[in-house]
């Protein structure tokens, strides 16, 4: 006799999305440990009386009890372990907070990604605790990377192979590296990059997050780590990612209010 | 009828038949969102059943819908004319903007009957995810209105959904119009009337206890 398949199932979960289904249920992506990316119906989620609603922000990591549907599961019952209001305080968290579910949206397919579930729970609560934004976001990319075979090569050309000092070298974002200067006319798309910002790359790939937050980063040289990951990050995607130009946008407002010229 | 259904089926495929009017009016409704096959088939059956004038009606609607409603040259929301009943009625408060999601909202705060200002429709929430950017919603054309120099609008009433997007929204708003000098002011957030404290989210609860007032 076949064992039957359980008709319910729980399971801890980060929200990452949610969109408009029929009437006023909603269907909300989860990433969990278990599962991976799930899509899963809400029903009744845009009723003002809704005892979901509030459990399924995107952001929030909760408890779901969740029936097996013919289509998509249906959740039946939600609590909120942790709401993250912190990195949902100001614009500047709020942002780096989207783009860090959207990557995980991104990076994960349907029921598959839940590898990525610790990483994207750990950056979230470094933003909602007051770790330094930039460098709780750029480890993430860099697992992200990792996880998905796309880890960038920032010590040695990625046409010869040999050594790249930092004050040689030029960034490739579509092959996925730095190039000598020598190699150039043997990769497709460069870019300009400061040894300083190669330096700090090469340590938020290697070394550990406690070793990273005692790097000094001016507002300057955070523009361009961030444009020069922003970059990568959609070339490994291929697609545009709204949620990087807005976290790019809201920290220059930032940085233009302590005169910063903004980059090329 | 078991020809009939088979007949739908292989309407719905449109493999054999693609060009057939009945497969391009169940592929139509098909299109719209919350229509599924079953759905898009039995309307598009009901309407081959029903009296020609219903399927007139509906189509001229349609195509009214579409060639004559614009959007208000000021407020954004749907209208027939340049401006909208709401924008054309000077007996309404020009000084106070509140500024809403999407038309159905106005509808929502106007059945209220405590607002006389004007209004913005946004038509959509900054949803990074979603591939929706601020310069995909209409915050530039509030920020010209805000900014015109015949402009007396001295607050702007975020109103956007108390969804995360909705607050990102509402921040973005806030940070962009707050640097012209306006007043910003966002729709309060707690319990919502016959709800149960048993049931509420801790943002829910936790913003009720903020926002508490003296009885």
């Amino acid at each position: 006799m076949t064992e039957r398949r359980p008709r319910t199932y729980s399971t801890k979960a980060i929200v990452i999305g949610q969109r408009d289904y029929v009437d006023s249920a909603r269907i909300i992506t989860i990433l969990s440990p278990e599962f991976g990316k799930r899509e899963i119906v809400a029903r009744g989620l845009l009723k003002p009386k809704s005892r979901l609603a509030g459990h399924l922000e995107p952001g929030t990591y909760c408890q779901l009890e969740i029936a097996v549907g013919r289509n998509l599961d249906i959740i039946r019952e939600a609590q909120t372990i942790e709401m993250f209001r912190e990195a949902r305080s100001d614009l500047q968290s709020l942002t780096i907070f989207l783009y860090a579910l959207d990557l995980a949206d991104k990076f994960s397919l349907e029921d598959t990604g839940g590898e990525l579930f610790n990483p994207l729970l750990t950056v979230i609560q470094r933003i909602a605790g007051g770790y330094p934004h930039s460098v709780s976001i750029r480890s993430f990319e860099f697992e992200l990377l990792d996880s998905s075979g796309f880890r960038p090569v920032l010590d040695q050309c990625i046409h010869c192979g040999s050594d790249v000092p930092a004050e040689d070298a030029v960034w490739s974002p579509t092959d996925g590296g730095v190039v000598l200067k020598q190699c150039l006319d043997n990769v497709q798309r460069v870019s300009s990059i400061s040894s300083r910002a190669l330096k700090v790359l090469r340590a938020y790939q290697e070394w550990d997050f406690d070793q990273l937050v005692t790097i000094a980063v001016d507002s300057s040289l955070e523009l361009e780590l961030s444009s020069v990951m922003h970059d990568l990050m959609k070339t490994v995607l291929e697609r545009e990612l709204k949620s990087a130009n807005l976290v790019e946008e809201v920290r220059w407002w930032q940085v233009s209010n302590d005169h910063v010229t903004k980059p090329n | 009828m078991g020809t009939e259904s088979e007949s739908e089926r292989y309407l719905i495929s449109g493999s054999r038949e693609t060009k057939s009017p009945i497969t391009r009016l169940v592929n139509s409704f098909h299109s719209l969102p919350g229509i599924g096959p079953r759905s898009a088939q039995r309307l598009a059956y009901h309407i081959l059943r029903s009296p020609d004038a219903l399927a007139r009606e509906l189509a001229e609607s349609l195509i009214e819908v579409k060639e004559n409603i614009v959007l208000c040259r000021d407020c954004q929301n749907l209208t027939v004319d340049v401006l909208c009943l709401v924008c054309m009625d000077s007996s309404r408060d020009s000084t106070v903007v509140c500024v809403v999601e999407e038309p159905l909202d106005v509808t929502a705060i106007e059945r209220t009957g405590d607002f006389t200002g004007l209004y913005h429709v946004l038509h959509g929430v900054i949803s990074p995810r979603m591939g929706i950017g601020p310069e995909d919603i209409k915050i530039q054309e509030l920020l010209s209105r805000v900014h015109a120099p015949t402009s007396n609008i001295a607050e702007v009433i975020v109103a956007t959904n108390p969804s995360t997007e909705g607050e990102a929204t509402a921040m973005y708003l806030s940070r962009i119009i707050q640097d012209a000098g306006t007043k910003v002011t966002r729709l309060a957030r707690g319990l919502s009337t016959g709800s149960d404290l048993e049931y509420a989210d801790i943002d829910t609860l936790g913003r009720a206890l903020q926002n508490r007032h003296v009885m």
